[in-house]
């Protein structure tokens, strides 16, 4: 868009932001699935395993998107520095 | 449910507040009078048809009222929708029948993890969710940024004609066949509340659909959602807690069900060990065995079997046997394939299925173990193990890279206020989904327990009614049969479609009617209401995304809105068509649009938002490819389609099913994206070179 382009600081930011919670992502989900045979233990009456893949995942997909809404939108000005639009060429 | 709010303030948000509370607070009064009028003597043909007709009559009642032709109210509806009435909405929106009626279904049938041949369980809900990552991380907030009406607009705006018409054909196949398993599990709905035809029952719902979205398009589409996601969750929670209260004392069903889990695995043992349920496994190895057999020489295993019937009818007939035994050859006789080619087909499907139902539990997994085969185990249980669980990763890839590249999903984030409101609106839409996802495993390990704890072992004689009146909605949903004739239900004797179990919930738990009322509209409320954004979409894609473009920007107007209508209209008409052929199971359509979604969509759109030199030959290049590969790979590995084009069985790439054929396409995808940017800019370079030098 015409808005203009922001300081690289604050699109760094954002960067690190999505990169580091994609990374959590991965984990909860393929991470946690791939070793799901081994993680058999109960714990509070659920087996691991079971818990984390109908609920537990679901949870921390929640923290993730709801984390980044907030840590982008804190600041008024955030918009921008998440938004910088590839013109292509 | 009126909501024009034209001012986006607080205090029009205190209004939408206020009339949600009225409408939630007018349907728990409304079930409250449908209970006290059952207990009246109120009859049952009654209640499934006012639950009915009173919520599509909602419904299309809310499209009348918002009713527009103004296109930044039909296609985004006006930009102004708060993020968490965004968020319900497209919690419904993306909440389809798959999620509703199949999704715990096919947890019940597939256990955890799935087979190798047939992963699922648990990969759908993490993979559903988990999708809303991507998109609330990646896609949504840059889209809105863009201030786009649909998601071929983006290509547009981007890389130009080219792409966008892939766009537009890729929005329209996907949706397409998703739209196809909404209205089949509207027929579905409708039909058995109703007791109607099948196709009675599809033109019955989609009178609703149609009113809502042809009239009002994204504004009214809107608030019809977020009225059906309150019936929606309505209606899966009050079966679930109730159910969960009948078992554990306590109606909080996703905290407490996990107790069910050890105990299931008991009852799974105690099957597997009972020698009624190994007699019934031997009589279908012998049926197996059977089917083999004739499959050697099936011309002449046809005609013995004709002959064998005929001399049978003779038998009966010189014996001067009553009307029924003589019927019952009859369509037996009717049963039998027509030719020889046929009967390989109808054979080999029983055979694989008698197969199927030797194993123990009726070849289903266990509940709570994850993925089939034994890593310690012989070569033969390892690379069973492996394969499953590649294909448990691989679904959960393909369903959680197609949320982020459905149109139908994405376009529900152009009518936030703001950036900002779009990244909180799907942080809304997922709590509105776990609301429902985290019932769901919950559901059908309740439902595992009644079945195995309470069904089993009942005589066949005192079978409860549902059993019947659902075999006759369509006998591919459930069949019960005394297999090995001892007058009593086995576990193997049951074979339950995914597409009912959820449905026949309230019975099968002997909850009042009011509830299979209640669960049915809420069925009906969430293929409704994802029917209702695909069909926006497909006729979106028909007309706005071939309209022309000026600038880069896509003319919109009046007129375009009004042929958008009629392109809503015909789409409709052509899905039902399909959907009352029964193509497939609801769950294995959705999940074969997700991969063709997956593979055109996401390379371009990651790609395009992230990447400043792809370029627009690229990714027009790119998306066709990824869609191509997928395509493809589906029908060539696809076991039915192989055994058409005359190929012999298998030939699977890494033993992965052509249901998840996405995980091929997106990296193709992304490839030739990458490369051909890469390699037109060097070539554009050295061009440029060339230039410079003869000046």
């Amino acid at each position: 868009m015409s808005a203009p382009r922001p300081a690289p600081t604050h699109r760094a930011r954002a960067a690190w932001w999505r990169g580091g919670l994609l990374v959590v992502w991965a984990l909860a989900s393929f991470g946690v699935a791939f070793f799901a045979r081994d993680l058999t233990q109960v714990v509070a009456g659920w087996p691991i395993n079971y818990w984390w893949m109908a609920q537990g995942g679901v949870l921390v997909f929640i923290a993730i998107v709801a984390g980044y809404a907030w840590a982008m939108n804190r600041r008024p000005d955030a918009e921008d520095e998440d938004l910088h639009e590839p013109a292509g060429e | 449910m009126s909501r024009r709010a034209s001012n986006p303030t607080a205090s029009g948000d205190g209004r939408y507040h206020r009339l949600m509370a009225l409408f939630i607070v007018g349907f728990l009064a409304f079930l409250a009078l449908m209970a006290w009028a059952e207990r009246k003597g109120l009859s049952r043909d009654w209640i499934g048809p006012i639950f009915l007709f009173l919520s599509v009559m909602s419904y299309a009642g809310v499209g009348i009222y918002a009713r527009t032709t103004d296109p930044q109210e039909f296609y985004v509806a006006g930009r102004r929708i708060p993020a968490m009435y965004n968020g319900m909405a497209t919690a419904a929106d993306w909440m389809s029948a798959a999620s509703f009626i199949s999704l715990s279904g096919a947890i019940y049938l597939q256990g955890m993890s799935g087979t190798a041949a047939q992963p699922g369980g648990l990969a759908y809900v993490l993979g559903w969710t988990g999708g809303f990552c991507l998109v609330g991380l990646l896609i949504a907030p840059r889209l809105r940024a863009m201030e786009l009406y649909t998601v071929p607009d983006f290509f547009a705006a981007r890389f130009g004609q080219g792409s966008r018409l892939v766009a537009a054909l890729g929005a329209v196949a996907c949706s397409f066949m998703y739209v196809v398993a909404q209205i089949y599990g509207i027929g579905l709905i409708a039909s058995r509340l109703t007791g109607v035809q099948f196709e009675i029952g599809i033109l019955l719902g989609l009178g609703g659909v149609l009113l809502c979205s042809f009239l009002g398009g994204m504004r009214a589409i809107t608030w019809t959602q977020t009225v059906q996601y309150v019936v929606l969750l309505l209606a899966f929670l009050i079966p679930v807690s109730w159910l969960a209260y009948k078992q554990l004392g306590t109606p909080l069903a996703p905290v407490v069900y996990g107790e069910q889990l050890p105990k299931i695995a008991q009852l799974e043992n105690e099957l597997i060990a009972s020698a009624a349920e190994l007699e019934v496994r031997e009589v279908f190895a012998a049926r197996a065995q059977e089917y083999a057999q004739r499959l050697q020489d099936p011309a002449t295993a046809l005609m013995r079997e004709r002959a064998r019937l005929d001399a049978r009818l003779r038998q009966l007939k010189a014996q001067g046997a009553d009307l029924s035994q003589l019927m019952q050859v009859r369509r037996e006789q009717a049963a039998l394939p027509q030719g020889a080619e046929q009967a390989r087909e109808t054979w080999t499907r029983a055979m694989q299925e008698a197969q199927e139902r030797a194993r123990p539990l009726g070849g289903l997994p266990r509940q709570g173990q994850a993925f089939v085969g034994n890593p310690d185990g012989t070569a033969a249980e390892r690379a069973e193990f492996n394969a499953s669980r590649l294909n448990f990763l691989a679904l959960m890839f393909c369903l959680m890279v197609g949320t982020a590249s459905l149109p139908h999903l994405l376009t529900r984030f152009y009518t936030t206020r703001s950036v900002a409101d779009t990244r909180r609106s799907v942080a809304w839409s997922l709590v509105f989904i776990a609301l429902l996802y985290l019932s769901t495993p919950a559901l059908a390990v309740l439902v595992k327990y009644e079945v195995m704890q309470h069904l089993v072992g009942s005589q066949f004689g005192e079978l409860p009614n549902w059993i019947a009146q659902w075999a006759r909605v369509d006998p591919a949903l459930i069949s019960v049969q005394d297999v090995n004739g001892d007058g009593i239900l086995q576990f193997g004797e049951i074979r339950l479609g995914a597409d009912m179990i959820m449905l026949a919930t309230p019975e099968l738990g002997g909850l009042p009617y009011v509830v299979s009322g209640l669960v049915a509209a809420g069925g009906l409320a969430a293929a409704l209401s994802t029917a209702d954004g695909l069909l926006l979409t497909i006729s979106n894609a028909l007309v706005h995304d071939t309209s022309p473009i000026r600038d880069k920007v896509v003319v919109v107007s009046e007129n375009r809105v009004i042929l958008s209508k009629f392109a809503l209209l015909a789409a409709a008409m052509v899905a039902t068509f399909v959907a009352v052929l029964k193509p497939a199971e609801i769950l294995s359509l959705v999940t074969v649009s997700f991969s063709l979604a997956a593979a055109t969509f996401f390379p371009g759109l990651v790609t395009g938002l992230f990447w400043r030199r792809a370029s627009a030959r690229a990714a027009t290049l790119g998306m066709l490819a990824g869609a191509g590969v997928t395509v493809g790979y589906m029908l060539w590995a696809h076991p039915g389609l192989r055994a058409w084009w005359g190929l012999a069985p298998g030939g699977l790439w890494w033993g992965i099913h052509p249901i998840s054929a996405g995980v091929f396409g997106v990296p193709v995808g992304f490839a030739v994206i990458v490369a051909g940017s890469l390699w037109q800019r060097r070539a554009a370079r050295s061009g440029s070179e060339a230039a410079a030098e003869v000046a």
